[in-house]
C-alpha cells in the first residue's frame, strides 16, 4: 500500500491538535494559569524558555519550600522563587531564587501571591518570549516565508498530482 | 484528499493558532532582584546576559589631580578640560531590557572626589559641564549630585536603560572640589602639586521593570 505524504501531513496535524486542544482544555478546567520563564533565577528546578503553571492556593496552605508566583508591589509584572519563611499571622513571606545567593529584597504579602507552581512544562514558555520579541518587520518577514512555503508546497503537490496521472495513462498505452 | 478531510484541515489550523495564542499570552515570570559586578580593569568592559553574572572583577583606578585649575579657573571655565571621564562599554548580552547603575567609591583618605555618570545622548552642547547643569536643573550642590547618583535612599537615582543586544558607553566623569579635599592640592605651593585618588567604580545591572532592588 502506497503512502500518500498528504495523508502523513493530515495526521501529524491532527496528532499536534489534539494534544495542543488538549492540554489548553485540561489548564483551562482545572484553574491554571501559565507564565513563561524569562531568566534563570530558579535554576535547577526551571529554566529560561519554560513554562510554569500555577494554581490558585490559600495562603494557610503554603508553607517553606513551595514555589510561588507572586505579583511586584507596583502591579508591572511577576516572579516565581522559592518560599523561604513565612508569617501566617501577619500574611507575610519571603522568596529567593534557587539559583540566587540571597533572599529576594523585600518581603511579599499575601495579596501579590498569584498562586503556587502545580508544574512546568520544558521550552513552552518560548512560544510567548518569541512573539513578545517580535516587530512589525520579523513579522512581515516570517509571514512572508510562511507564503512562500505554501506557495511552493501546493505548487509541489499539483505537480505531482499531475505527473501521476500522465504516468497512469502511459501504462494504459 | 476528501471534502471531509480538507474541512478538518481547517478547523485544526484554526485550534492550533488559538492555542498558540493561548501560549504566546501566558506572562513572563521569574526574576533577578540584584546582581552587582565591578567593572573589568583590563577592558572597561561590562556585559551581561539575563543578570547572570559570572565572575568577580574589581579593580583599583588611580586618578592623578594636580593643582592647576585651583590656582588658574576659580570658575570652573576649564571644567571640560581637566575633568576626568572613564568609558565602561555596557552590553545587555541577555533577553531583557536592563538598567545600569553606577557607583563610584573613594577609597583614598583625600577628600572632595565627585562623580556623575551619562551616556552621550545626554550632552549638552558636547559639554560635561553643561550636561551637569541640565541633569541636575541648575541646582548644582552636593544634594543634587548626590540624589542623581545613588537617590536618596542611596538606592536609586539615575540609571542607564540597556535593551537587550544593544551596547553602550557608560561614561563616569570624576573631578576634585579643591576646597574640600584638604590636601595639598588646596594648600600647595605649586600648582603643579597633585594628589592621587583610589577609586573603585562598580557597575550594577538589574531588571528594568522589577523597582525592587538594593545595591
Amino acid at each position: 500500500m502506497k503512502i500518500k505524504p498528504i495523508n502523513v501531513l493530515f495526521n501529524i496535524l491532527a496528532i499536534i491538535t489534539v494534544v495542543a486542544v488538549g492540554f489548553v482544555s485540561f489548564n483551562f478546567f482545572s484553574g491554571a494559569k501559565g507564565y513563561a520563564v524569562v531568566t534563570d533565577s530558579m535554576v535547577p528546578v526551571f529554566s529560561r524558555g519554560d513554562a510554569v503553571f500555577v494554581k490558585e492556593t490559600d495562603f494557610e496552605t503554603l508553607s517553606e519550600g513551595d514555589i510561588v508566583t507572586v505579583s511586584f508591589q507596583d502591579g508591572s509584572g511577576y516572579f516565581t522563587h522559592r518560599i523561604v519563611s513565612i508569617d501566617y499571622e501577619a500574611g507575610i513571606f519571603r522568596t529567593k531564587g534557587d539559583a540566587s545567593d540571597s533572599e529576594d529584597p523585600q518581603s511579599s504579602m499575601v495579596e501579590q501571591i498569584m498562586g503556587k507552581v502545580w508544574y512546568s512544562v520544558p521550552l513552552l514558555g518560548y512560544i510567548s518570549i518569541f512573539i513578545s520579541s517580535l516587530n512589525l518587520i520579523k513579522i512581515s518577514v516570517i509571514l512572508a516565508i510562511v507564503v512562500i512555503i505554501l506557495i511552493t508546497l501546493t505548487t509541489l503537490i499539483q505537480k505531482s498530482k499531475k505527473s501521476g496521472s500522465r504516468g497512469g495513462s502511459n501504462e494504459q498505452i | 484528499m476528501s471534502r471531509f478531510k480538507k474541512i478538518s484541515a481547517i478547523i485544526m489550523i484554526f485550534a492550533l493558532v488559538m492555542c498558540t495564542g493561548y501560549f504566546s499570552m501566558m506572562a513572563p515570570t521569574t526574576a533577578w532582584f540584584y546582581q552587582a559586578q565591578s567593572i573589568n580593569g583590563t577592558n572597561n568592559k561590562f556585559v551581561f546576559a539575563d543578570f547572570d553574572i559570572d565572575g568577580d572583577y574589581s579593580i583599583e583606578k588611580v586618578l592623578v589631580f594636580d593643582g592647576a585649575t585651583a590656582y588658574e579657573d576659580k570658575n570652573e571655565t576649564m571644567f571640560d578640560s581637566v575633568v576626568k571621564v572613564i568609558d565602561v562599554d555596557v552590553e545587555n548580552d541577555g533577553g531583557l531590557p536592563a538598567r545600569i547603575y553606577a557607583t563610584v567609591k573613594n577609597e583614598s583618605s583625600a577628600k572632595g572626589l565627585k562623580y556623575f555618570y551619562y551616556t552621550d545622548d545626554m550632552l549638552v552642547n558636547g559639554s560635561v559641564k553643561e550636561t551637569i547643569y541640565s541633569a541636575l536643573k541648575n541646582n548644582v550642590n552636593d544634594k543634587a549630585l548626590n540624589n542623581y547618583n545613588v537617590g536618596e535612599d542611596g538606592n536609586g537615582g539615575h540609571f542607564v536603560k540597556i535593551n537587550p543586544g544593544e551596547k553602550k558607553t557608560v561614561k563616569v566623569a570624576l573631578w576634585v572640589e579643591y576646597d574640600e579635599c584638604e590636601s595639598e592640592l588646596a594648600f600647595a605651593d605649586s600648582p603643579w602639586e597633585s594628589i592621587n585618588y583610589n577609586i573603585n567604580v562598580t557597575m550594577t545591572a538589574t531588571q528594568d521593570v522589577d523597582g525592587a532592588m538594593t545595591r
